[in-house]
Parts: C-alpha cells; structure tokens; sequence
C-alpha cells in the first residue's frame, strides 16, 4: 500500500513543471510525513578546463532543502560552506524561495571564519556561514557555490552524507578533449546510481544521478563512511598542453608525485640531533635495542601539533627543526625517526599510509585520497617495523591499531617503492586478565582484584595516564576497576606501567555494599560482576551500516568467591561454550575446595561486521545473555 | 597576626613594587631568567601559574583615554597534561582595540631560554572570535612558559577580571588599576583576592592587590563553581574634574539605558510591529493567555542566533521581514509586542546562580547579560530568548537568586525609569514533580516481566520534556519516550507507547506531562536455582550516586526543588511469595541534619497477591549548606540503593 502512493508521489513530483509550487509542498510533505526538511536537490557539476597551460577544475554546488515542519523550520537559518587554498571559493549565492516557488529573497550577510578540525592547529580550511531570512513550511533554502580546485590531483570524490533525505542528487563531469579522466564508482553494488555519458561540441559529459537518497542514522562504532556509502571517484589521468602530461592512473604516478615532497628532506645532518642521536644509541648493541632508544625519545619528546596550511600538509619538515622545536605532525615525526635511525645506521624510510578511516588500497585506488598519515618504516634483521611517531605509547612491534591492516607506501628511493601491509594484531596479542577475589560480608562483598593489560589494553591504559593529574588518578582507577553496580566503592590501590615491560596492571581492594543478597539461610550471588559482552545484540531492521572492532581482543575474567564457613554451594548455573567466526565467549564455573570460581573468556576474531552478517553475529547472544542473568546460591548446612 | 592580617602584610610589601612600575616595563623580560619554586600543595597538577599579574592602565588616547591592558605570565608544566594544555597559547583579540605586542618565551629546565619568533604569531578567527594563536617551541615536563601581552583597548568604566581557574591553580596572582588623578574607581576583590585602598601616586590613582595560592576550583556533583572563583571587580564612581559629589554609572542609570534600548522604538518598528500582532492573531482572555500566545508565536516564527550579523537581527522590521534575531533584537521584539498589547512589563537582569554575581553596592555593568521579563500583573516571569523555557519559567538557574528589576514610574505623563534589586523566586517544591505509576507483573515462564509505567511530569521536570517533545524531530519522537520509558530496563522492548498534555498551553496551565506505555523486559528477572530475582529497584530508573566522592569543596546546589511520588505495584504470581519484602523499607531524610527539607522514604504493603510499594523522595530547598554534605549524600544514595532493591521469590 504504502510504497505504491509514494511511486505515484514521485510521478507526480516528476511532472514539476505542470504542478504549482504550493501543490509541490503538500506532495513532498504527504511523501515524507515525518521529516523536518527534504533535500530537493543536490548536485555537484564538475569541469576541468586549461587556463594559462595549467589544468584547472571547478565545482558548481546545487543544494535546495524544502522546510516541511512548522516547529523547526526557523532552525535551518545557519547554513554554510566550506572552503581551503586547494578548494578556493569563488561564488556563493544563497537565497530563500519563497512557499509560492517564485519570490526569492537572497541572504544580506556572510562571515568567513577559521574551520579547522580539532586535531590541527593551524591550516587554511575556512567556513562560510550565513543566515537564510523568512524561513516557514514550504520555503526553500537554495545554496549555490563554487569552488575552484587549484590542484586537481586533489578533488575529492561525490558523496551524499547528510542526513535528510534527497529526492535526487546528481554529479556531472565535464571534461574537454585533450584531458583523460577516469573515475571509480563504489560501494553500489546495486546499481543505484544510474550512468550515462554524452559528447557535446568537445567535451564528454558522465552524469551520475539517484533518486530518493535516505540515509541511515550514524552510530558510533560504524566505520567511516566511505566504506559503505555509494560515492564516485574522479581523477585525471592525463592532459594535453605542450607536451602530454601524465597525471595519475598507477602507483608508480602517486609515488612520483609524493616523492616530489621528499626531495629536499633532511639533506644536510644537523649536529644537535647527531648528538642526541648518539647518546641515545651508545652502549646499544643491537640494531633493534637502538630502534627503540630512538623511537622512545621521539615519542616522549616530541608532541603533536600540526601546521598543514597548502602544501604544508604534504611536505615534511627537516628534522633538525623538528628536534629544535620538540613539536610536529606527522609527516615530521616520520621525517625525525627516519632521520635517526638512518643516523644510526638502520635501514630505514619515510612512508604514506591510509589510516583505517580510508578505506582504499593502493592497487584499487592510486590517488592522493588513499593516505592520510605518515610514519617510518624500518628493516631491522630482516624483520620489518612499522613506527608511527603520532603514538605515544606504542611499542615498535605492535604498530598503533590505527593503522593495522593497512598497506603502506615505503619510499625506497627516488624510483622505488614499496607496498607491504601492516599486519592484523591477532586476539592474544591485546589480553587483559582479571582476577578478582571475593568475600562475603553482611553488606554485600568485599575484595581485591588484580587486572592485567597487554597489547592494546596496555597503550589504551597508558595513553590515559597521560594525561591525568593526582586529582584524577583515582577517578580513572575507579573507571577502570568499577563492577557490579555503581555502589563499588574502590580502597587501596596501585597502578603499575611497566612501559619497559610492555604490560600495565593495576591491583586495587574494593567494596560492593549490597552486592548479592543473603536471605534466610542463603547467598545469592551473580558472579559475572562485569558482564563484558552485554548490550551487544545489534537491531537488524533498524541499523543498516557496518560495525567496525579497533582491535582483536582476549578478556578473561576469573571471580573468585570465598565460601563462607558453614556453607556450601547448593546451586550453580551450567557451563556455556559459543563459538562462531566473530566471537567465542565461555563462561564456566569451577568448584576448588572452599572457592567457586567463575570464569569468563572472550575472544573477539573479527575486525569488521557487515550488516549482512548482523543476524550471524546476533545468533549466539541470547544464550551469553541469560548465562549472564544466573546467579550462584550458597546455603548454611544443616545440622 | 592572624591569617587575614598576614596575607594584607604581603601584598603592601610587593605593593610597593608594582606601584613603581611603568607601563613600559611590562614588556620587558627579565635577563637571564631561572624557574622558580613550585608550591609542594601544586606539585600533582599538571601545570601551575606561578605568576599571573595584570595591569589596566588608562592612558591618554587623543582626545580621550584608552586602556592599556598588560598581563604577564609564568606557567611552569609538570606533566605530559600540562604541555598539552600551555605549548599551544590562544590570546583573544578585544572587539574594541588591538593587541600591541605579545612576547613568549620558554624557559627548559637546563635552564635554556627559547623566545617565540615574532612571525610565529598566526591571526585567526574561531567560533566567530578573533585570536593571535601560536605553538611555543622546545617545551618540555618541567619548562617554564613566560607569555607577556600588551593590549590596547577602546574606553570601557568596568572590569572583570577572574584568576581562578577549573584546570590550573595559580600561586600568585596580581592586579593594578591606575587611572588619571580625576577619575574616583572602586574596585574589590572576591574570594581570596584583596585590594588596597585608592593612592594617589605620581598624578595616577592606583589600587593594587592580588592573592595567593589559589587552587583549581572544579565542578561538583549539584555544585557550582562559578560563584565562588577569586575575581576582581571595578567600576568609575566620581569624576572630580566635573563633580565629584555626583555618583555616576549607578544602577538607575543602567536602567535608564537598557529602557532606552529596549523598550522605547521609532515609527517604522511601531508600524512593523502593529503588523506582525495582526499577524500573529494571537488568542486569549486572561494576561497570560496573551504572554504566553506571544511567546509561542515569536519562539516558533523568528530563527534566534546569538550572533545573528550586524543590523539584520536588530531592527524590528528586520527582523519580522527575514524572521532571524539575534538576543537583544528577540528582547526589544518581545518588548515592542507586550507594549503595543497593553502588558505592563519590566525587564529583570537575574544573578545567575551558577556564575559571578552582581555586587548590589558595585554597580558592574559589565555583568549585565540578556534581560529576562517580568510581569507585575500577574507575578510571573518569561525568559525571553531560551527557546527550553516557556512563560512562567525561567531557565532554573535564573531563578531562586536576586536580580535587578528596572522598573517605571509615570508622574505628570513623564515615564521615570528606575533600578530596584528583588528576590526572584522559585516554584514551590510541590511544583515540580516526576511521579510514577507503575504495574508489574511476571510472565508465564516467569523469566521475563511485563510492566506498565506511567510518568508524570510537571513544573520544571515537564518544562524540560515539552521543549524535547515540541522540537525534536518527529521521526526521533519515538527514541524521546522511548529513552524515558525504558529508564527501568535498557533492554526492555516497548509495547506501546502514549503522550499526554504536551503542549506548551497544557505547560501554561501547569497540565500534568503524561508518559506511559508497557514494555516487555527480560532483563529484571534473573534466575537463583528456583528462586526468581526481580530487580524491582530498576523500575524507578538509574539514580544519581554519591557514594564515593573526593573532598567536597563547594555548598550543595541544585536546579530547582522537586518531588517524586511513586507508586508501584507488583502482582505476585500464584503459588509464589515474596521472601524479602523488607528490603523495601529504607527512610533517610534530611532530619539527620536538622530540618525536614529532603527525604527519602520507601514502604509497602501487602493487599492479597499484590506488592504496593509507595515511596516519596523530595527536594525543598535549592541550596543546602556545606555543613549537610553527608546527609545530602545519604538522600541521594537512598534513591540509588532503592534502585539496587532485588526481590526474591518463591514458591510457597
């Protein structure tokens, strides 16, 4: 029923131009009954043109949104967009059309300011903010703006992500003769794009277009967005001026344009840092020994903070300036390492990797889109290491999760590269063993516990600490060690960093008034005081979009309950065993004279879930979840 | 010596120093310099400024004065915290003047000096602000960061100046004021920071202080901050060179301007005005029905934006044509409409609870925000440009504090227009409520329960609700009630659903907000062997929890005062009973402590195969002195220990 009157909402939206503008809103309003607003139209047309022998490109932005709800069509006012030195704006109009779909009243006022992320502490991103006047149901906010891309190697791809829903988008490229381009069309598997191209005097014309676009709801621990969403990738891979210039199209061009960028990089050695280096590798004997003297100084002693203004975003800085200033971004921490450890006579290499917000390789897209991160590759007998300076805590043999899995570009030398994969942390890698011992008292329990942190777990804990004065350390071991209800109540404890060690355990003493119930002559007690795989179970009719794991993972939990004199367990629940390709969860329990000991352990083997996959990933958990509902019941003997 | 008399001896003594200062020497940096000692009470934060001095010096400017406001720091960082927070520096530009000179320099702990190149300084605009921003180079754990500005600012007669801090304690802190001979300031200190009397001193008048040791003040649990942070505070008084018996910048002046500002408007607005009330069509008998039909109106027809640019958002006919406002264009259209419709009004500048207040005897302009409105006829209050808040409340930390009422006089068909400091109150405890009915019952395999529920909102508590209830989506409607619903269960799945009385004129009425739906949830039922566990605690919802806290600093507050009235019934199933009802019973109210101004108190009783539990928790009063903490705590730990209540039952 429903889905035949919004096909014959949508003929009738088709036939615009017969259909007065008042009639429009009460047919967009009757298709989209729920919504605050509706995106009209969104398009993007794309030119590439020669200007002065140099390759150009602009983009021309359509976005019209009809306001359908009286309550909150005033919040649409604040509209704006964005802009940088590669992305220059050349024209904004902005206007509100009035409900009669004639009278237009354009916006009085812009204001340019600073936009940059959070992350970056100087660069030249700016947004462009105004207001749109007269807003009411059946007004239309109509924005458009041009941006030139002055360098085309950078345009980035066509994607629809608010989260209003489109009655039709549209991307056309326009591209003269004498200029090839290529393009990649991805995740759209179900051909939701429709595609043509035409030839119109010199110029071939690929138009992508969608109609009624609606997207999901965003969730924290989805991937990026361009893991799922359907978008397209333009790029050029030649043009004609005087002679034929070759753009992009294969690794080996992505590398030439990138290697540009450490031509003039670290060509003279600087004597402080010849010095540091020194000191720091003296005494050392092997190659791997020096590594993490040099890694360790850099991570200590210089801190992130990152100038990315134009090509400053590309291009490393000296690390002589990078040791003087004791900051930098990326890009200069892997200019530092690699620098060092050259000093020191290892082998190795600045090198470009994708974080895992991209989701492209190399092979698949060869652009300058496909990384976003620099970090210092090194061959060390034999063996090779990943070394990224943005982490502070990371050891040099387990590279930031960040970025594992993800290929990187080493640069050899001028003309050789060289593509190796960062590898997956595998589940014991990353462990984190609890033990806790537990008393009952008249008031509920009390105990000590014992937590230990490896892997991830580990860098997770001191990245924390980082960052956290004497008022807050006990805040954060109460985070950390809290379980069974919110009335924990945390002692005596001691936090252990064993950086050199490569493992951090914290041991504390706590409290639980409340905890467990003793009525009559019996204990009941749940000894799954932290249900770890709790809340798990993922709503497939509502969530469309992957779900994303930082990393592999082993937690066991071992709650070791004391029975008190004179009693002994009359009941404890089964065993549990699940195993499936994503996780395995094993609860048990296990009588050792006067302990019962409950047992939790789970292992996590996949780093991605595919909505496809949700119902599988879903199987298991009922069963995890009345394990978690038993308790343990003790009674007094009987004399 | 006693305490007080100590620190007023050492601040003469380093008097004498500053005094002697010229504005010029403010931006000279000490040769060779070395790092200083370190308080042992600061040695576990992050960083400590050892050094925050400023100076406000009014100069000749032409024709006229200027301010030259100079600020030197010395922030030593102990830890990786601390040089994130202070290897990156942000000085903010005056709307009204311009930074002259700023001077960095970092001091490492082998005692190498690295001064910040002039061209590292960046010009940048954030969040609609002008900043110089810089990022010092070779900080390190242990460096000292030295950072002098000297600001040029337009001609201002009143000052704010904050020294106290949320994430940095400051070991001494020192402020000057000098002013030409003529010009009479009165200046005070507040919470720790004392100033001396005016001197005259080489044709300037100085008045001079600081304080010492100042520790980071942090947010609490139902405590505020803001209030209690060491400031200082300065206003001109007398001008000899005119009169020097006539008090200038009082508050009756302040309420002269703000009437001539906001309530008195030229023909154009009058007629803009007259058609935007046409417009409108508002209804209503009683004058609240009109207040509160106007403010429907403008709340949903004009866009508010606090920083809506230039005349757009200021002129009434503006803003009525593009239906965007910024604060003080929302006040004056308010203001238009209520005198055009013959509602007698007055303007209200409230000391906001959680922020520095007004001093009634130093008159501060610069303390003066956004008015809210109030009407004698009929008692009330209106907050005009918060969107949350509707006629006749005000955003709760507006209200329950004193304020500044300008108020009219008409003598001879002359408008006199005066300032006056009352009491604004806050609604009776009764009020506001967040009530709750609730039914439960177990399911046929007992291993789950089906339960309705019923909230029951009104005063604030339904304020809150019916702006979520109006504004959000309607397609995120469902997510609203549902989050309320399942407050007893996250995992719960809801039945069915229904809101009742959510309008804002059900709001004016004081309507009870209804909430109310079944929901299915397997997770307050857990297994013992045979025994079945009912978390019947969840069902009032997580509580708030004071159990473990560190050492509490300020005096309890909270938005408003409130009751909650709940009711719940559990339907034993047959053949069953309930081994420990008692565990229900748990009474803590304020009594421990002198007065019966908050409680809670659970109970029961068995009627047949029901359960009723009834429980009444109450809030009187919105402020609770230091002295009551751990019976406050104890209340509040009530509700959370009522939420912990898990029921045992049994075959019989």
């Amino acid at each position: 029923m429903m889905q035949s009157t919004i096909i014959f909402n949508l003929l009738l939206l088709l036939a615009l131009p017969f259909v007065g503008s008042g009639q429009k809103f009460a047919t967009i309003k009757e298709m989209y009954p729920k919504e605050e607003a509706v995106q009209v139209i969104f398009s993007r047309d794309l030119r590439f043109f020669m200007e002065n022998g140099k390759l150009l490109a602009e983009s021309e932005y359509q976005q019209d949104i009809m306001l359908l709800n009286e309550k909150t069509a005033s919040f649409f006012s604040k509209s704006s967009v964005y802009h940088s030195g590669f992305n220059e704006l050349k024209s904004l109009e902005a206007y509100t059309i009035f409900p009669d779909g004639k009278k237009k009243q354009p916006i009085t006022e812009k204001k340019t300011t600073a936009a940059t992320q959070g992350f970056i502490f100087y660069d030249d991103t700016r947004e462009t903010s105004f207001n749109f006047p007269s807003l009411q149901p059946g007004a239309t906010t109509s924005v458009n703006h041009v941006l030139r891309h002055t360098e085309p190697r950078l345009i980035g791809p066509f994607i629809y992500t608010s989260s209003l829903p489109a009655l039709k988008i549209s991307f056309t490229v326009n591209v003269p003769d004498g200029i090839e381009v290529d393009y990649l069309v991805k995740n759209d598997a179900d051909k939701r794009f429709v595609f043509s191209q035409e030839r119109k005097r010199g110029n071939t014309i690929y138009r992508w277009e969608m109609d009624q676009v609606k997207n999901d709801v965003r969730y924290g621990d989805a991937p990026d967005e361009y893991y799922y969403m359907p978008h397209v990738i333009v790029y050029v891979k030649s043009y004609q001026d005087q002679q034929n210039n070759k753009v992009f199209g294969t690794v080996a061009d992505l590398y030439k344009w990138n290697y540009g960028f450490l031509e003039e990089l670290n060509k003279m050695e600087d004597p402080a840092l010849r010095a540091i280096t020194d000191s720091l590798v003296a005494g050392k004997k092997s190659e791997l020994e020096k590594a993490v003297a040099i890694y360790k100084w850099v991570q200590a002693n210089i801190r992130y903070v990152a100038f990315e203004q134009g090509l400053e975003g590309f291009r490393p800085r000296q690390a002589a300036d990078v040791c003087r200033k004791k900051y930098g971004d990326c890009k200069d921490m892997s200019s530092i390492i690699t620098q060092m450890l050259k000093m020191s006579g290892i082998e190795a290499y600045y090198t470009w990797i994708g974080t895992r917000d991209i989701p492209y390789k190399y092979s698949d897209v060869a652009l300058p889109l496909v990384d976003n991160h620099m970090i210092s590759v090194a061959r060390i007998e034999g063996k090779w290491y990943f070394i990224d300076g943005t982490a502070s805590n990371a050891l040099i043999d387990m590279p930031p999760h960040h970025i594992q899995g993800k290929e990187a570009l080493i640069a050899i030398s001028k003309d050789e590269y060289k593509i190796l994969t960062v590898p997956v942390a595998e589940s014991n890698a990353s462990t984190l063993v609890d033990s806790t011992f537990i008393k009952l008292t008249d008031q509920g329990i009390t105990g000590s516990q014992q937590v230990s942190y490896n892997g991830y777990f580990a860098t997770d804990v001191w990245d924390e600490l980082l960052y956290k004065n004497d008022r807050n350390r006990q805040e954060f071991v109460k985070r950390k060690m809290g379980k069974g209800s919110n009335k924990f109540i945390l002692g005596k404890y001691e936090i252990s960093e064993n950086k050199g060690a490569g493992n951090a355990k914290i041991t504390a003493d706590f409290e639980i008034p409340g905890y467990g119930k003793k009525v009559g002559d019996e204990y009941y007690l749940n000894l799954n005081l932290e249900k770890v795989f709790e809340g798990q179970l993922i709503d497939t009719a509502k969530r469309k979009i992957p779900k994303s794991i930082d990393y592999l993972f082993t937690i066991e939990q071992n709650h070791i309950l004391e029975i008190p004199e004179g009693y002994s367990v009359s009941y404890k629940p089964d065993d549990l065993v699940v195993d499936n390709i994503y996780y395995r969860v094993e609860i048990k329990y296990t009588s050792h004279k006067k302990q019962l000991i409950a047992t939790q352990r789970i292992t996590s083997k996949s780093l991605f879930i595919d909505p496809a996959d949700f119902v599988k990933w879903n199987k298991d958990l009922p069963a995890i979840q009345s394990h978690y509902k038993e308790q343990v019941v003790l009674e007094k003997h009987k004399k | 010596m006693n305490l007080i008399t100590r620190i007023f001896a050492c601040i003469i003594a380093f008097l004498v120093s500053v005094v002697n200062l010229r504005a010029q020497e403010w931006l000279t940096l000490r040769p060779n310099p070395t790092r200083h000692e370190v308080s042992s009470s600061f040695s576990g934060e992050g960083a400590v400024i050892i050094l925050d001095k400023r100076l406000h010096d009014y100069v000749p400017v032409k024709e006229s004065l200027g301010i030259i406001v100079s600020q030197h720091r010395i922030i030593r960082v102990q830890t990786e915290e601390g040089v994130e927070m202070y290897n990156k520096m942000y000085i903010p530009v005056p709307y009204d003047g311009e930074i002259e000179d700023i001077k960095a320099r970092v001091i490492t702990p082998a005692g190498k000096v690295i001064d910040l190149p002039k061209d590292k300084i960046l010009d940048v605009e954030e969040e609609g602000r002008p900043f110089k921003k810089f990022a010092l180079e070779g900080v390190e754990i242990g460096s000292e960061i030295e950072v002098l500005t000297r600001v040029n600012k337009g001609l201002g007669f009143f000052g704010l100046e904050v020294f106290q801090s949320e994430r940095t304690p400051c070991q001494r802190a020192e402020f000057t004021l000098k002013v030409p001979e003529h010009l009479v300031f009165e200046a005070k200190g507040y919470n720790g920071i004392m100033l001396s009397k005016d001197s005259v001193i080489e044709k300037k008048r100085v008045i001079t202080g600081g304080g010492e040791n100042i520790p980071v003040l942090e947010g609490e649990k139902y405590g505020e901050p803001g209030p209690y942070m060491a400031h200082v505070q300065y206003k001109l008084s007398y001008n000899k060179s005119n009169n020097e018996k006539v008090r200038i910048f009082t508050w009756n002046q302040l309420a002269q301007n703000v009437y001539e500002r906001n309530a008195v408007f030229n023909e154009k607005e009058i007629k803009a005005i007259a058609g935007f009330l046409k417009n409108a069509k508002i209804q209503g008998n009683t004058t609240e029905e009109k207040i509160s039909g106007l403010e429907n109106y403008i709340k949903s027809t004009i866009n508010f934006n606090e920083e809506a640019f230039g005349d757009e958002g200021q002129k009434l006919e503006n803003i009525i044509k593009n239906k965007v406002a910024d604060f003080s264009g929302i006040t004056r259209l308010f203001a238009a409409s209520l005198q055009q419709s013959g509602i007698p009004f007055q303007f209200v500048y409230p000391n906001k609870r959680d922020e520095i207040a007004k001093d009634e005897k130093l008159e501060n302009y610069r303390l003066i925000e956004q008015p809210v409105f109030y009407f004698p006829d009929t008692k009330q209050f209106m907050d005009a440009t918060n969107l949350g808040y509707r006629y006749p409340y005000l955003e709760p930390y507006n209200a329950g504090t004193r304020g500044l009422f300008v108020k009219t006089t008409v003598l001879g068909g002359t408008t006199s227009v005066y300032a006056s400091f009352d009491t604004i109150p806050m609604p009776d405890w009764q009020v506001t409520k967040h009530n709750l009915e609730a039914t439960v019952k177990l399911n046929e395999n007992l291993d789950s329960v089906l339960l309705f529920s019923k909230h029951i909102f009104s005063g604030y508590a339904a304020a809150v609700y019916r702006s979520v209830i109006n504004f959000v989506p309607a397609a995120q409607l469902k997510e609203v009630t549902d989050d309320i619903l399942k407050s007893a269960s996250s995992d719960a799945r809801v039945v069915d659903h229904k809101l009742s009385n959510t309008t804002f004129p059900d709001g004016l009425v004081n309507r009870d907000l209804l909430i109310e739906g079944n929901l299915v949830s397997a997770d307050l039922v857990e297994q013992a062997g045979k025994r079945i566990l009912l978390k019947i605690g969840n069902v009032i919802g997580p509580q708030v929890e004071m159990y473990q806290e560190k050492e509490r600093r300020l005096p309890f507050t909270i938005e408003y005062p409130h009751v909650l009235d709940r009711k719940v019934e559990l339907v034993i199933p047959d053949g069953y009973f309930v081994k420990n009802p008692d565990d229900i019973n748990i009474k803590l109210t304020g009594e421990e402590s002198g007065k019966d101004d908050m409680g809670f108190i659970s109970s029961y009783t068995l009627e047949g195969n029901k359960l009723i539990i009834t429980i009444h928790e109450y809030y009187k009063e919105i402020n609770y002195a230091k002295s009551r903490v751990e019976n406050y705590r104890k209340v509040i730990n009530a509700a959370a220990d009522f939420n912990k209540v898990v029921l045992v039952i049994e075959k019989k």
